[in-house]
């Protein structure tokens, strides 16, 4: 993920001393379960209770840099990484620091980020993918023809949410007739799309589309990695349950592989002692 | 209404098929009820509950723009309008065009551009009696000021009928106060008093307006929907079916032109508030 309009502060700030960070990770400064953590910011948990209600995590930043010399790769993600069990002498000592600036002196041997800040109004580009880092959503090929531009449900191929939700979930016709338009789904099924405002041309067998469980505008998202991406394999949840509140203002589902949204968090998430 | 300082992005979004959208209406992602829409956004409906706790609407933004080549005008509020629809035939009667963004060109579903509005956004909007485009009510006095108005005068009815002490204001427009505003205390349509006194003692045949709000924590009415300020509804300080706004400026000078400056209170940005 990365920030792409009105970020707030670029700072420097400490790890939890045991957990793995990523560049491109979501941090808040509350620990799951609500507990404070050791340092400053830890990795954005799944939210947990309605509007991450049981967490109440607040939203920090994205990860932009690490105090390290020697940048070490994930392989299964491609991001730069540490491992934060860094809270001995002896480990802190074992790897080479540099780079960082702000409140800790240079030569402070603790692991620490760069965080570029998320305020309310930050809007944030996330990648898309199904339950795991690096995959994309299932394309959906229809199995039978629109008859009335998918007012009446077509068939396709199985989501990767397990049932849609009434006007959660967007659908985008990637191949066919109707090729690059979006259409919010009111189906609750998730192998029979269907629509309310019709798509213009009724799309044929062998259609291919792609079936998210989220919307521009208000969306309930499940935000995985941890903190790196939106997990589509999640059933959208209208009054929140495990989910982040989040306002979208663009998806692109274009190019499979490179789907992404652009975001910001709901206000609720920023106010620690919200009901 | 219209953004006026601290707009957040511009951006094209899909309506729900079925309501009247205008240009400068203030759209939600909410639908009243809090249930989701079809599309993103919907027209603010008037508030429910407590600062608006029933429907919980997050205000997005202001309609700026259609995806249509052919504007059509409402009549009753002069405003340019278009109304949602949903099937093929519906869609493609109507020739679009011009739509950024998300949605790829081409694509025959109603569009609106939207204004985003941010919690530190300000909105002018204009000030009506209950219908768009009627003007609130102007007050005669029948007596004159002995202290001010500290102790009340008498005019004709405001346009809302039950005052709250320091939750409305007051306008001289002519007279030897003209041009003064001043918060009033009195609990009555036809009595004004103020505890900040007029500098000068009005006379009888003096003018005045006088609206349900003030500048600074206010809690207001919008009607339309989403187009105005209703004057004719009576402030409420726990907020019961009002918005909570912060006022900036009130300006009451000229009939039919009154306006306020105002932003949303945060509350109205959190879905998941108490």
């Amino acid at each position: 993920m990365y920030v792409v309009e009105g970020k707030g502060r670029t700072f420097w700030a400490p790890t939890d001393g045991s957990s793995t960070y990523y560049m491109g990770q979501l941090v808040t400064c509350i620990a799951a379960s609500k507990a404070n953590c050791n340092g400053a910011v830890v990795p954005l948990a799944v939210a947990a209770g309605a509007f991450d209600l049981t967490n109440y995590q607040v939203p920090l930043g994205v990860v932009s840099a690490i105090n390290v010399r020697t940048p070490v790769y994930d392989p299964t993600t491609t991001l730069q990484y540490i491992t934060g069990s860094q809270v001995t002498q002896a480990l802190q000592l074992a790897t080479e620091k540099t780079g960082a600036e702000g409140m800790y002196i240079k030569g402070d041997p603790q692991v620490l980020v760069e965080i570029t800040e998320i305020t309310p109004q930050s809007v944030i580009r996330s990648p898309i993918y199904n339950a795991t880092y690096g995959v994309a959503p299932t394309v959906l090929t229809a199995s039978t023809a629109m008859t009335d531009g998918a007012v009446t449900a077509i068939t396709t191929g199985a989501a990767d949410f397990s049932a849609g939700v009434l006007n959660m979930t967007t659908i985008y016709c990637r191949t066919g007739v109707n090729a690059g338009m979006y259409r919010v789904g009111k189906a609750t099924s998730n192998t029979g799309p269907s629509v309310t405002t019709a798509f213009p041309y009724n799309g044929a067998i062998g259609d291919t589309f792609v079936w998210v469980p989220f919307k521009q505008g208000f969306s309930t998202v499940y935000i995985a990695g941890p903190g790196l991406f939106l997990d589509e394999s999640q059933l959208p949840v209208v009054a929140g349950t495990a989910r982040f509140g989040v306002f979208i203002y663009k998806l692109n589902l274009a190019v499979a592989g490179q789907e992404y949204a652009e975001f910001r968090f709901e206000g609720d998430h920023f106010c620690a002692a919200r009901a | 209404m219209q953004v006026i300082e601290g707009a957040g992005r511009t951006y094209w979004a899909a309506t729900d098929g079925s309501s009247a959208y205008y240009m400068g209406q203030i759209v939600t992602v909410i639908k009243a009820s809090a249930a989701n829409c079809n599309g993103t956004a919907v027209p603010l409906a008037v508030p429910a509950g407590a600062f608006d706790n029933t429907n919980m609407q997050i205000p997005i933004g202001i309609v700026g723009g259609f995806n249509v080549r052919y504007p059509s005008y409402d009549s009753t509020t002069g405003l340019q309008k278009q109304t949602g629809v949903v099937t093929q035939a519906n869609q493609l009667a109507v020739e679009q065009c011009c739509n950024e963004g998300m949605y790829v060109k081409g694509d025959v579903q109603l569009l609106v551009q939207i204004t985003e509005i941010l919690p530190h956004t300000v909105i002018r909007t204009p000030i009506f009696n209950t219908t768009y485009g009627v003007a609130p009510t102007v007050l005669t006095a029948t007596t004159a000021m002995t202290d001010g108005a500290v102790t009340a005068i008498t005019t004709n009815a405001c346009d809302f009928g039950t005052p709250v002490a320091q939750m409305a204001t007051i306008y001289c427009r002519t007279g030897v106060n003209a041009g003064i505003y001043r918060v009033t205390k009195d609990t009555s349509a036809t009595q004004p008093g103020v505890t900040t006194a007029f500098p000068y003692n009005g006379g009888i045949g003096d003018t005045f307006v006088r609206v349900p709000f003030k500048q600074g924590n206010s809690t207001v009415y919008i009607a339309g929907p989403g187009l105005f300020f209703d004057c004719s509804k009576s402030p409420v300080a726990a907020g019961t079916t009002l918005f909570n706004v912060i006022c900036y400026r009130v300006n009451l000078q000229f009939p039919n032109l009154e306006y306020a400056e105002f932003r949303f209170g945060f509350d109205h940005f959190c879905y998941a508030r108490a």
